[in-house]
């Protein structure tokens, strides 16, 4: 006998069906513990890429004073952190960042791009690293950042971007559908291995940025391309998950999963 | 110096709590909607004696869109003999008036009013219009709004209810695939209706009338002496108004109506930019009568506040992001170290616009639209733009206070083509040629 089409609600009033009590369930058992080994294994973690990261920078840069410090991540954990020295930038780079800089503000203050969203992230983070140029340049080494000041800051921020990652990843799948564990699952998987392998390979470049190039970048690390783009990876990541939900629940192959009112 | 660096930390503080607060509301928002029972509109309810409506139009040099939202609107399944349509031609300088005067001539229920006075503006025109309106409900459409079949009688049941003073429907842009601009739009809109508004008529805390695809009652309107004309935001005042007076403003998410979205970031720039003046402008004359309203319970007092500050929120967190800048350069940053950052800087781009990504989400799940979710990510860069505009709409909201001065009304250019008829045995290269005028003359009114 031929099956007898499926008929979806409309979209104005049908909601999923999902038992919250095992949302919640599925939220204690799975992020919780996960959270936990975080916790457990986060100081034998930033050991590794410590000594990773001192690896790859001795071996370019030879003769560099690269050592391991450690300092506590909130209560719960050690966190260590490579130690390096602090180069300062010529006059020439100064000067060159200050023209760079102005240069970027007036091609976005332009009429033709004004406005926009890239014009706008430009224009701030370009008067960020003008006034980051400008500070170098009357009071280089008053600059109150050290090269070990944002190597512990950075290991501080991937910590707890890992954790929080996990958890609002958590929070923001277990709603969607009372089954789909797996996907779930690996949403949160996606997030912790992408937020390693990441966070790691950025740590690694911007130390070695600070050491070949000097500790003028440092803002722009901090509030251009720091922990800004991990957000982006996260939302892909949450984007993938979402879309596969909706063809999940759009689908012929799952009943029952909408209810009405 | 001390001092102002404590500051500077308190007030970072307070944007993060406050950020976090709003995250934790467009959460619950998006829980409820997506697996909560859902409170239906007045769906229900068929009257045999329907009231009858007005609806209005508020038009300046509409000729490029105004034949959809009336040619939609005839085919409206309401009683002709309850309806009357009002296009109210506000100082138009193209062929708006000839245009409207056709339709006056072949359908007699449509009586366009023709203002030519300095006195411009959209609540100006309505208070206008609403005086010689005949109908005991008016609903209101912008002009570059195409309305389904169904629309008015959707709109006007429910004000069978006599505790509803105002309704609003759910909007939905039919450019969408033009750019990723619309694109973006589209999925705000998802958020902001599907869950935002329906999520708060659900709670029964304070969905937002929002000034087209939307009825009131006009009696009640012209007792409290009609719109305000000093006010940019009248949508978001007329639902103050209603609230803080005792009626009910509600949310019809079947009664959806086709908008034409803007297309380029400047003039979705500008609307911003106005949007976030005019809504202000309410928060500055409303959240001492919220707050003391003997009208609203606690649920709606607090909705209600946080819904007025919404558009101060990205004023507040650039301000943070200055201040976080100088702490930097100031070497004072253990504020921002590990959990504090990611909270600052997680909160603040999943805020978005006023949807965040997983309250926009949850909206496409419920609207089954596959694909569209890659474009989350791109929320970032939104972010800061609407950061800018929204600021710079608050600031004009504070001079507007400070030095007392007259808002002027501005449109938003509207991108629908234009139909171009040519004469016979016109070349082709003289088409392109004229087609290439016309583009470059929305060009230059758009700048």
């Amino acid at each position: 006998m031929k099956k007898k089409r499926k008929i979806f609600y409309a979209r104005y009033y049908r909601h999923l069906k999902v038992d919250l009590w095992k949302v919640f369930v599925f939220t204690l058992l799975f992020t919780a513990p996960i959270l936990l080994i975080c916790f457990i294994f986060m100081d034998d973690a930033s050991r590794f890429v410590c000594n990773l990261g001192i690896k790859i920078l001795a071996d370019i840069f030879p003769g560099l004073p690269f050592n391991i410090d450690v300092t506590d991540f909130s209560i719960i954990s050690k966190l260590y952190y490579i130690d390096l020295p602090v180069f300062y930038p010529s006059k020439y780079q100064i000067y060159g960042n200050i023209v760079v800089s102005v240069l970027i503000m007036l091609i976005s203050m332009k009429k033709i791009w004004k406005g926009s969203p890239l014009t706008i992230y430009f224009f701030l983070n370009g008067t960020i690293h003008l006034v980051n140029s400008l500070y170098f340049l009357f009071a280089t080494y008053d600059f109150p950042v050290k090269a070990v000041t944002y190597s512990k800051l950075y290991m501080q921020q991937e910590a707890g971007i890992i954790t929080i990652f996990l958890l609002l990843m958590g929070l923001c799948t277990a709603f969607v559908g009372n089954r789909n564990y797996l996907a779930k699952i690996m949403a949160s998987l996606a997030v912790l291995i992408y937020s390693i392998v990441f966070g790691m390979t950025r740590y690694i470049l911007f130390l070695y940025i600070l050491t070949k190039y000097s500790i003028l970048y440092v803002s722009l690390m901090y509030f251009t391309i720091g922990p800004i783009l991990d957000f982006v990876y996260f939302v892909m990541i949450y984007a993938a998950f979402i879309n596969h939900m909706i063809k999940i629940f759009d689908s012929t192959q799952e009943r029952d999963l909408w209810e009405w009112s | 110096m001390g001092v102002v660096i404590i500051f500077f930390k308190a007030y970072v503080l307070f944007v993060i709590v406050m950020i976090l607060v709003y995250t934790v509301r467009h959460y619950l928002f998006a829980v409820l909607r997506m697996t909560g029972k859902q409170r239906l509109y007045y769906n229900d309810i068929k009257s045999s004696q329907m009231k009858s409506i007005t609806v209005l139009i508020p038009m300046h040099n509409e000729e490029a869109v105004l034949n959809n939202v009336l040619d939609s609107l005839l085919q409206c399944d309401y009683d002709k003999d309850l309806l009357e349509i009002i296009p109210i031609d506000d100082n138009s300088t193209d062929k708006t008036e000839e245009m409207l005067d056709e339709y006056h001539r072949k359908y007699e229920f449509i009586r366009p009013i023709h203002r030519r006075c300095p006195d411009r503006g959209k609540p100006v025109g309505l208070n206008d219009a609403m005086k010689i309106a005949t109908g005991e409900i008016i609903i209101v459409f912008d002009a570059d709004y195409r309305p389904a079949k169904n629309m008015l009688r959707e709109l006007a049941i429910a004000f069978e209810d006599p505790e509803v003073g105002a309704v609003m429907g759910r909007v939905i842009p039919y450019n969408t695939n033009k750019n990723i601009l619309t694109r973006l739009i589209n999925m705000e809109r998802s958020g902001g209706y599907q869950v935002d508004q329906q999520a708060r008529y659900n709670l029964k805390t304070v969905p937002q009338y929002g000034g087209t695809v939307g009825g009131f009652r006009k009696d009640l309107m012209l007792e409290m002496g009609g719109f305000n004309p000093l006010v940019l935001a009248e949508d978001t005042e007329l639902t103050y108004r209603f609230f803080t007076n005792g009626w009910k403003v509600i949310y019809a998410n079947t009664a959806e109506c086709y908008e034409e979205s803007p297309e380029t970031w400047t003039v979705r720039g500008r609307q911003i930019r106005r949007w976030a003046r005019g809504h202000n402008q309410v928060l500055f004359r409303y959240l001492f009568r919220v707050l003391v309203s003997p009208y609203m319970n606690f649920k709606e007092k607090v909705d209600g506040i946080m819904l007025l500050f919404v558009y101060a929120i990205p004023a507040f967190f650039l301000m943070a992001q200055i201040i976080s800048v100088m702490l930097f350069f100031l070497g004072e940053m253990k504020i921002f170290e590990g959990w504090w950052v990611l909270i600052f800087i997680g909160v603040y781009n999943s805020f978005g616009n006023f949807a965040p990504f997983f309250q926009i989400g949850s909206a496409l799940v419920l609207d089954g639209i596959w694909g569209e979710a890659f474009l989350l990510p791109l929320l970032l860069f939104n972010f800061y733009f609407y950061m800018w505009h929204i600021s710079l709409g608050f600031f004009d909201a504070i001079a507007d206070v400070v030095t007392k001065r007259k808002v002027k009304w501005a449109k938003t250019v509207r991108f629908a083509e234009k139909k171009v008829v040519f004469a016979e045995g016109t070349s082709q290269e003289e088409r392109e040629n004229e087609k290439k005028q016309l583009e470059k003359e929305e060009q230059n009114k758009e700048s």
